[in-house]
């Protein structure tokens, strides 16, 4: 919760999500706007208009962009949440190695205190 | 950490009760999901135990019966495309190469329609006067996938 | 006679093989999306949406695979009793069902401006949409099915059931009349087209080891931690 708030109280996040967002939109309309036959309801050109094509084609640096930004996003989280994960694992161990002691001390106390076991 | 008595998460505990509240949510998923697999199959298998008929297949089968939907796939016959100025109803016919079919469908056609190389697919109802109306259109893409001549 | 926990929350395990593959992993997505975007030609029938294809063959590969390891690991876990089998099937399984659902998803997003259709019901796809049904059940089992034993060897006949659908899956273009195309790897592509399909398979693989070892790391911890509980209680 930690990551989430302090992100969230960083004006510079919330421009660049908000930019993020706007750039997906608009690569995606661009791109999905130039895809054939639902832009025209009635009467169908027979083939798809070569200037479609192109102008489709011509937007694709901005999907490249759109996807490199979203999975850095995402890889950059995923390098986050296995650090916590890791440090997590390290405090199990100490947990279960503490239980370890208590239950071989308390077993040695049994032990001497009932010579006769 | 003052307590002596640690909370056990309820996924470590035992399932004491029969009908515990673990066991209606499962019955009622997997209900759900049996029913959901058992629509499925009747959807694919309705009507035809093949996906589609063929041109030839769809002509010796004859007229579709009333509320039954089949799918016939066939190739665009040469120069058979024709759709009046302004009108939403297009005719075309569907051939294997061999056997023509007449054809009729109302409203968008996709781009890949008018492809040399597509199969297209028809979904809709064989009627006895002998032309497919077809409701819904699938274009199967070509299989190859082949990269554009750079022009110019 | 106390332990030092400080010690071992100051260095906590390395896991250096995991940031080597996240390393690999986001590496390899920024190759494939150059190559996909930049490199990778226009297809002369379908045109830029066929790109998506970089996409979902790899999701469907990684689907139908991650089905049958769910299978496996969870035979191996009925069979020998360790723990870090079942470990590995349900993390498996928590994965599979995100490539399952974006195969699906993908699909429908390539079908609508090509096909026409949203979806349809031919093999190929039904036999899809039942894997998926599976990796439901399957985690369904495992979170509301009966504890222990019993609901672990109902979940693994569920997995089952999913490795012999996955066969299907990938058979169904030749079996059956679909309108999905036919299998087109390595035979009916073009050169640049092939390697950026390589490229992008071997990327969504490294990916999902990656993320296999992380969900299963995790999972181990749940399953210590549930053993810790209980020795305190």
């Amino acid at each position: 919760m930690s990551f989430i708030e302090g992100l969230r109280n960083s004006p510079l996040f919330r421009v660049a999500l908000l930019g993020a967002l706007i750039a997906l939109g608009l690569a995606a309309w661009s791109a999905f706007g130039t895809v054939g036959a639902y832009d025209v309801p009635f009467g169908m050109q027979p083939a798809p208009a070569p200037q479609a094509q192109q102008s489709a084609e011509a937007n694709l640096p901005f999907l490249f962009a759109v996807f490199i930004v979203t999975w850095a996003a995402f890889f950059g989280y995923v390098l986050y949440v296995s650090r916590r994960q890791r440090e997590m694992q390290g405090e199990i161990e100490a947990l279960r190695r503490a239980l370890d002691d208590r239950e071989r001390s308390s077993a040695d106390q049994r032990r001497e205190t009932n010579p006769n076991n | 950490m003052s307590q002596t008595d640690t909370t056990i998460p309820e996924s470590a505990q035992p399932q004491t009760s029969l009908v515990s509240s673990h066991r209606v949510k499962l019955l009622v998923g997997l209900m759900a999901i049996v029913g959901a697999l058992g629509f499925f199959a009747f959807q694919a298998f309705e009507g035809a135990t093949v996906y589609y008929y063929t041109v030839a297949e769809m002509k010796e089968i004859g007229p579709t019966p009333e509320n039954r939907t089949v799918r016939v796939s066939g190739k665009l016959a040469a120069d058979s495309f024709h759709r009046a100025e302004g009108s939403t109803l297009a005719e075309f016919d569907l051939t294997d190469g061999g056997a023509i079919l007449a054809a009729a469908h109302e409203g968008v056609l996709p781009d890949l329609f008018f492809n040399d190389h597509s199969e297209i697919i028809l979904e809709g109802r064989y009627h006895a006067d002998g032309v497919f109306v077809s409701e819904n259109v699938i274009v199967k893409c070509p299989s190859k996938y082949i990269a554009e001549e750079e022009s110019g | 006679m106390t332990y030092s926990t400080q010690a071992l929350r100051d260095a906590p395990p390395r896991g250096l093989l995991r940031d080597a593959l996240l390393a690999a992993s986001a590496l390899l997505m920024a190759l494939t999306l150059y190559l996909v975007y930049f490199w990778a030609p226009t297809e002369q029938n379908l045109g830029v949406s066929q790109r998506i294809f970089y996409f979902h063959v790899p999701l469907g590969w990684i689907g139908m695979v991650s089905i049958v390891v769910v299978a496996a690991a969870s035979i191996l876990h009925l069979a020998t009793g360790r723990q870090k089998w079942d470990d590995l099937a349900y993390s498996t399984a928590e994965l599979g069902i995100v490539y399952a659902s974006l195969i699906i998803v993908t699909g429908a997003v390539w079908g609508k401006p090509v096909w026409g259709v949203w979806w349809t019901w031919d093999p190929k796809l039904t036999t899809t949409l039942v894997l998926w049904f599976i990796y439901v059940g399957y985690l369904m089992m495992r979170s509301y099915g009966p504890a222990g034993a019993q609901g672990k060897r109902f979940a693994a006949i569920i997995a089952l059931i999913g490795a012999i659908d996955a066969p299907i899956i990938y058979k169904a273009t030749d079996w059956w009349r679909t309108a999905h195309p036919e299998n087109n790897v390595p035979g009916g592509l073009d050169d640049r087209i092939l390697i950026t399909l390589l490229v992008s398979v071997l990327t969504f693989t490294v990916m999902y080891v990656y993320l296999l070892m992380e969900r299963y790391s995790l999972r181990r911890s749940e399953s210590d931690l549930d053993e810790l509980y209980r020795r305190v209680a």
